[in-house]
């Protein structure tokens, strides 16, 4: 019979810091420290559905500590689109607890993760009593709001290797782990990719090939590894993602706390 | 949702041979942060032990290459601290790696991937082993199992012959059972 490990207290916690342009990465240590203590500590099997789409009943949100989740909704015909990713430091369903309706998508783990829940009323609560995370919260709705601004201007109009470029820049730049070889973008099979930038499969398919042959990227064990950036910025057309998008925070990193 | 739905992670313990200094968990913790940047690896999760720390790394990470580089790292993060390390005591480390279903409580991590490597990490053979290396600050020790998978040709950098099998008494994990590992000192 396992003998429990000895509680911490505030349980286990994230080794390194917090990727910057998350809610987590944007608090002063002490005060996320507080915002970690609050509800409970989980660990979600892959393929979960945290939020479901619809939903008037639950309110909580979601902490993510580790791992990966894909916002995803249904279309009128039936098809999955995926919305968003959300990963380390992201707050996911905030928008219920903070006006009370029902889920507008549903949130769905990819890969294991460690999530901390924290119900509506501790949550409006701690905002309540912490005004500068509450204005964090506000400022991560608004970047929300400008990404999914972002994501219909420019990939809605954009040829298809383009969107495939920008979406990658997207998600190596506020998720991605610098390796020695280049930056690698986490668990994201070319399905969700293709939903992500309302593509079919078998051109996403076409275009990853293609960049591949190029050298820009490799691919292995689900994950996409870029190898040339400047490649993938030409392929984009652009030189950075704008400022006016909400993906870049909006100060440097918090210093870590132990 | 379940949360005490169990899922394979590789575990790490930590621990320090510094036990008149009491408390050595936070230059445990501030090594293996190092090391882990350094290394290139990160949604790694750490929990305080009673004699030192645990590290979970996520599902599915590269294990050949975790083992090699943290160890690497964290043998070169010991290496400059002791260096520098003027008025302050030598920090000599133990680590320990092992990987199976861990399950988050409100106690923490629990499941017997974390009560093994526990027992690893506190056994008597990898203590002797860097007693036995005076010159060596880190001394490693990796289940049996673990190694077999991840050894040479599997890792470039992880050789069987490097290491001196053992067997360990899971004292925590199964008491009067037992375990094929393997230890090493780096730099002995």
């Amino acid at each position: 019979m396992a003998t429990p490990t000895p509680r911490h207290p505030h349980g286990p916690r994230r080794l390194g810091p917090w990727p910057p342009a998350t809610l987590l990465g944007s608090l002063e240590p002490r005060i996320r420290e507080t915002l970690l203590s609050l509800g409970t500590f989980s660990q979600v099997v892959s393929g979960e559905t945290l939020i479901m789409e619809g939903d008037p009943r639950t309110k909580d949100v979601f902490l993510i500590v580790q791992g990966y989740m894909k916002v995803v909704s249904n279309s009128a015909d039936g098809k999955v689109v995926l919305l968003a990713i959300r990963s380390d430091g992201d707050l996911v369903g905030e928008l219920a607890s903070l006006d009370g309706s029902p889920r507008v998508a549903s949130v769905v783990t990819v890969g294991p993760c460690f999530v901390r829940k924290i119900s509506q009323r501790d949550f409006l609560g701690f905002l309540a009593d912490h005004p500068d995370v509450a204005l964090a919260v506000n400022a991560n709705v608004v970047g929300k709001l400008r990404h999914a601004t972002w994501h219909r201007i420019e990939f809605g109009t954009s040829p298809m290797p383009v969107r495939v470029a920008r979406v990658l820049i997207y998600l190596a730049q506020r998720y991605g782990e610098t390796t020695a070889e280049g930056v690698l973008i986490g668990s994201l099979t070319q399905p969700e990719l293709a939903a992500m930038i309302g593509a079919r499969e078998h051109s996403v398919h076409k275009i990853l090939r293609s960049m591949r042959e190029r050298q820009v990227i490799a691919t292995r064990y689900g994950r996409v590894l870029i190898l040339d950036s400047a490649a993938l910025y030409t392929d984009a057309g652009i030189s950075e993602i704008p400022p006016e998008y909400g993906v870049w925070p909006s100060s440097g990193p918090q210093s870590e706390e132990n | 949702m379940d949360g005490l739905d169990p899922v394979r992670r590789l575990c790490v313990a930590m621990g320090a041979e510094t036990p008149a200094q009491g408390d050595a968990s936070g230059p445990l913790v501030d090594l293996a942060e190092g090391a882990s940047i350094a290394a290139g690896l990160d949604q790694v999760t750490f929990q305080v032990l009673p004699a030192g720390i645990l590290l979970v790394l996520n599902s599915g990470v590269n294990e050949p290459r975790v083992v090699a580089d943290l160890t690497r790292e964290l043998h070169n993060g010991l290496w400059r601290r002791n260096r520098r390390g003027a008025g302050t005591a030598r920090l000599r480390c133990r680590i320990a790696f092992h990987q199976g279903l861990v399950r988050l409580t409100d106690e923490g991590f629990e499941g017997q991937a974390v009560t093994v490597v526990g027992d690893l990490c506190a056994s008597e053979h990898l203590h002797a082993e860097l007693g036995a290396s005076p010159r060596s600050d880190l001394a490693m020790i990796i289940s049996g199992q673990l190694l077999d998978e991840l050894a040479y040709p599997e890792s470039a950098d992880l050789h069987r012959g490097q290491f001196r099998p053992v067997t360990v008494a899971l004292t925590a994990a199964m008491p009067g059972r037992s375990l094929p590992a393997y230890v090493y000192a780096l730099g002995g």
